[in-house]
């Protein structure tokens, strides 16, 4: 057994995770973790699956049975299996849509050590008055050089923000 | 009867520290008076901040007995100046929206228990305790003070949501 990473994406339609999971299951592979959601009109999957499958093999497998749902399919081989980092905080932002928010804060991040596990965006608020709003779970031992690389970056970008760490009571 | 403009974010006056009433005047209590029709006339309203009128003082108006539900043993129409926290103990986890964030909601963690005192439009000092939603009311109207949205108060990713569908009348705080 070895562990693949596969996504599939695609127009959303029902039966697509179906499809997908009922490939694996025939074929002996073991879901060990997996990621599946509505992105605008996109259902995308990532997953992680134990397999005696060779990668190509399953994605052809996978391409067959899902032809007629159109998904754009990949796999790959991870690099040996281990537990993922524990998010320490949370990082929540929001502003005025524009460009570059992502990117300018995940560089902020990065730029000081810290591990995105989880994050997700949003554009939320009127329709005439777009927020961008972004919920980030990270791991960090350097929490301060964090709350600085943060505040440098959504100050340039002019956004508002709060960094908090995970489980903080907040009343 | 003046209903104003509720302002929405990213309207700075939304994230700043709203200054002192102090004295009462005329001008204070028209304030007042705004904050009250503008939050009977918001479908769904149950709260209303003096910076979600574009002013940046430290004064809300709040009722959750127009809820569809009222909680047991609200205080009905409570509008409060330069109010303070006294108390809040117990903590829970529920859903909020807020008109200056439109349609949006999302999971804050907030006390079930709080004291506030505050001074009344007449002037008197009042001191509301406030349990469940209420409370909950309060202390959502009391970040408004203090330039802090739900989204600063979310405490995991799981706690934002986009809302499902439009509020009726008093389904949700604002």
């Amino acid at each position: 057994m070895h562990e693949l990473a596969v996504t599939a994406i695609g127009t959303d339609r029902p039966g697509i995770v179906a499809a997908v999971t009922r490939v694996l299951q025939e074929r002996g592979g073991n879901l060990e973790d997996s990621a599946m959601t509505i992105l605008g009109g996109q259902f995308a999957i990532v997953l992680l699956v134990a397999t005696e499958d060779a990668p190509e093999d399953l994605r052809a497998a996978l391409q067959a049975a899902t032809d007629e749902l159109g998904l754009t399919v990949s796999v790959c081989r991870t690099e040996g299996v281990g537990r993922g980092a524990e998010a320490t905080h949370l990082l929540s932002v929001y502003g005025a849509d524009k460009p570059g928010i992502v990117a300018g804060v995940t560089g902020a991040l990065a730029d000081v050590g810290a591990n995105v596990v989880d994050l997700e965006t949003q554009v939320i608020g009127a329709a005439e008055q777009p927020v961008y709003a972004m919920v980030i779970e990270f791991a960090t031992d350097d929490p301060d050089g964090v709350a600085r690389a943060v505040a440098t970056a959504c100050e340039q970008l002019g956004v508002d923000h709060t960094l908090r760490t995970i489980d903080a009571e907040t009343y | 009867m003046t209903v104003k403009r509720v302002v929405t974010y990213p309207a700075r006056v939304l994230k700043g520290l709203a200054g002192p009433v102090g004295e009462i005047g005329p001008r204070e209590r028209q304030l007042a008076q705004d904050l009250v029709d503008t939050m009977y006339d918001s479908p769904g309203c149950v709260g209303l901040a003096a910076p979600q009128l574009g002013v940046a003082s430290r004064a809300f108006a709040l009722d959750v007995s127009v809820m569809r539900k009222p909680p047991p043993g609200n205080h009905g129409l409570v509008v409060l100046f330069d109010p303070e926290l006294v108390l809040a103990t117990g903590s829970e986890l529920a859903r909020e929206g807020c008109m200056s964030v439109p349609d949006f909601t999302c999971d804050v963690r907030r006390a079930t228990e709080v004291v506030v005192r505050g001074t009344t439009p007449d002037g008197e000092v009042r001191v509301v305790e406030a349990g469940g939603f209420e409370a909950r009311a309060f202390q959502h109207e009391l970040d408004h003070l203090d330039g802090l949205l739900v989204l600063d108060r979310v405490a995991a990713r799981s706690d934002v949501f986009p809302r499902k569908r439009r509020a009726s009348k008093g389904e949700h705080l604002k």
